[in-house]
């Protein structure tokens, strides 16, 4: 998640708000920032109640193992219409590159 | 299975912190006016 900080200017200059989201709560999100990543520059989501409730909309809950009630790692990319322009699902461990989604948005600028 | 591009992105609104700041995430709040890039990522704690 620091990466999407690290360039949170060119997604600016794309005209693009990114959020990140997962099941945890808001505290944990806060506490993670703190104690670990830093503070983030955008807003963190939490999908914490009903549990995975946006994962489910988005198609990306896991319900199986590793853990379910997870999230995929899912990078979607909504346009300024509400169409979906990048959905991408990566290995879990997988860091998404940013420079896939910033082709994607210069299409749309 | 996931969405897929071209599909109409669900809406849905959200607890969200920006820093420690606690607020709402809607994503139709940025209808007309802004690109949304949604992040999903596994859980707090774990890598990346």
């Amino acid at each position: 998640m620091p990466a999407y900080n690290a360039d949170l200017d060119r997604f600016a200059g794309l005209d693009a708000q990114v959020v990140g989201i997962s099941a945890d709560s808001i505290f944990s999100h806060i506490a993670w920032q703190k104690r670990d990543i830093g503070m983030l520059n955008y807003p963190l989501a939490s999908d914490f109640y009903p549990h995975g409730d946006v994962a489910r909309k988005f198609g990306v809950l896991r319900e199986g193992p590793p853990l379910p009630g997870i999230s995929e790692r899912a990078v979607f990319v909504v346009d300024k219409q509400g169409k979906l322009a990048m959905a991408s699902v990566y290995e879990i461990g997988q860091q998404p590159d940013n420079e896939e989604v910033f082709e994607v948005l210069k299409k749309l600028s | 299975m996931a969405l897929k591009v071209g599909d109409q992105a669900p809406d849905f609104a959200v607890p969200s912190v920006t820093g420690e700041e606690k607020g709402t995430f809607k994503l139709s709040d940025y209808r007309g006016k802004k690109n949304v890039v949604i992040a999903f990522y596994v859980l707090n704690w774990t890598p990346t």
